[in-house]
């Protein structure tokens, strides 16, 4: 059975339902605090995850003091865990880490345009062909989203280069925060490394719609088959 | 002894309405925009300290900073500069201090850092009058210490 390490930061606040999710998918789940994690624990590892919330406060930026103190308490083993083939997958305040940390392509995700929190619905598009995390899901398809530093910004040129090389796994539909090319979650070029702003872990069921009589044919909701396909490509 | 200062501010963020800072909104046309101010003492290795603020408190693709101590912004009616009073619960500063003493390995040592927000107000108008409603909104004298130029 594929073993996923959830890592926890003190303001990490969707650890309970990403391990659920994780687990519902088939994974056998570890939350480990990041001041007690050991390279020995990211080495028994297929997925990384790094879930949502605020991290240290989001203070001085969000991601940026997790990326320290990760670097700080693992060293070079999230490194050594992907160039060994190893996956990692952040949501949210997980992918603002994950960019900090250098392993997705470069970029940075800042205030929303409109300055403020928000929390809606996002209308998604698959883009990616590769991502094992999007391999189940349809083109199309929503995620709630709950965010204030959403929006994805690039070197000059670097948006264009991630979407014409195939890092660009998602896009949103309207995008409500402003983000360079719309990008929701980016990848690395073997899609074993992903990211995405919207919460699939808030999506599982058909249930946790918000229209009652949502009725696509599924038995799950869209977000299960990110841990799904996970899983899949794991197993 | 030396003293560092880093003045953070973002480059996709361009000056906007300023009555979003008030209470009440003020018939004045302001704009506002503005920065994080970091300032620390340190003795050692000042070029190792100068690399692990950078690392720390700059995010290259989307920020930029201003180090000679000089203003990052300009143009304005008024500035505000605000922080934490000593002794009140400042989790930024302590976030930032864990990781510095959790790095042992570091060759410079750090006696002080301060952090400030710097509002800077453009436009026209009684600079003195609007100074002191903007301080009055803004700041909390509860936690806050600051200054107007």
């Amino acid at each position: 059975m594929p073993h996923a390490l959830l890592l926890k930061y003190p303001g990490t606040n969707c650890d309970v339902e990403t391990a659920r999710a994780l687990q519902v998918a088939g994974f056998s789940t570890q939350v480990q605090p990041i001041a007690t994690a050991t390279a020995a624990q990211v080495k028994k590892a297929q997925l990384v995850v790094f879930s949502g919330g605020f991290s240290y406060g989001d203070y001085v930026m969000s991601g940026r003091l997790a990326q320290l103190e990760t670097e700080r308490f693992l060293g070079d083993a999230l490194v050594k865990h992907y160039d060994n083939g190893g996956y990692l997958f952040g949501i949210c305040n997980g992918f603002q880490i994950l960019t900090k940390l250098g392993i997705l392509p470069k970029a940075s995700l800042i205030w929303n345009k409109s300055e403020r929190f928000e929390c809606m619905w996002d209308k998604l598009v698959k883009v990616a062909p590769n991502s094992p995390f999007t391999s189940l899901l349809p083109e199309n398809f929503e995620l709630p989203s709950a965010h204030a530093e959403g929006r994805l910004v690039c070197e000059p040129g670097d948006a264009e280069k991630y979407l014409a090389s195939g890092c660009v796994a998602l896009q949103y539909g309207d995008n409500h925060n402003g983000s360079e090319l719309r990008i929701a979650g980016l990848q690395d070029t073997t899609g074993r490394a992903m990211g995405l702003m919207p919460h699939p872990e808030r999506f599982l069921k058909p249930q946790h719609h918000y229209d009652p009589d949502w009725s696509e044919d599924t038995d799950w909701g869209w977000g299960y088959y990110f841990f799904k396909g996970a899983f899949d490509a794991m197993k | 002894m030396a003293t560092l200062t880093l003045e953070v501010f973002s480059r996709f963020q361009s000056a906007t309405d300023a009555n979003k800072l008030l209470y009440t909104p003020i018939a004045d046309k302001l704009t506002y925009n503005y920065t994080r101010l970091y300032t620390v003492e340190c003795d050692g290795d000042i070029d190792a300290a100068r690399d692990y603020m950078r690392a720390v408190l700059l995010d290259d693709i989307s920020q930029k900073a201003e180090e000679t101590g000089s203003p990052a912004l300009q143009g304005e009616l008024f500035s505000i500069c605000y922080g934490i009073k000593p002794g009140a619960l400042d989790l930024e500063k302590e976030a930032i201090l864990t990781n510095y003493c959790g790095r042992k390995e570091l060759p410079f040592s750090i006696s002080i850092l301060k952090i400030t927000q710097k509002v800077y107000v453009f436009g026209r108008g009684d600079k003195d009058a609007l100074a002191a409603r903007f301080a009055s909104d803004i700041c909390n004298p509860a936690i806050h210490n600051w200054s107007i130029n």
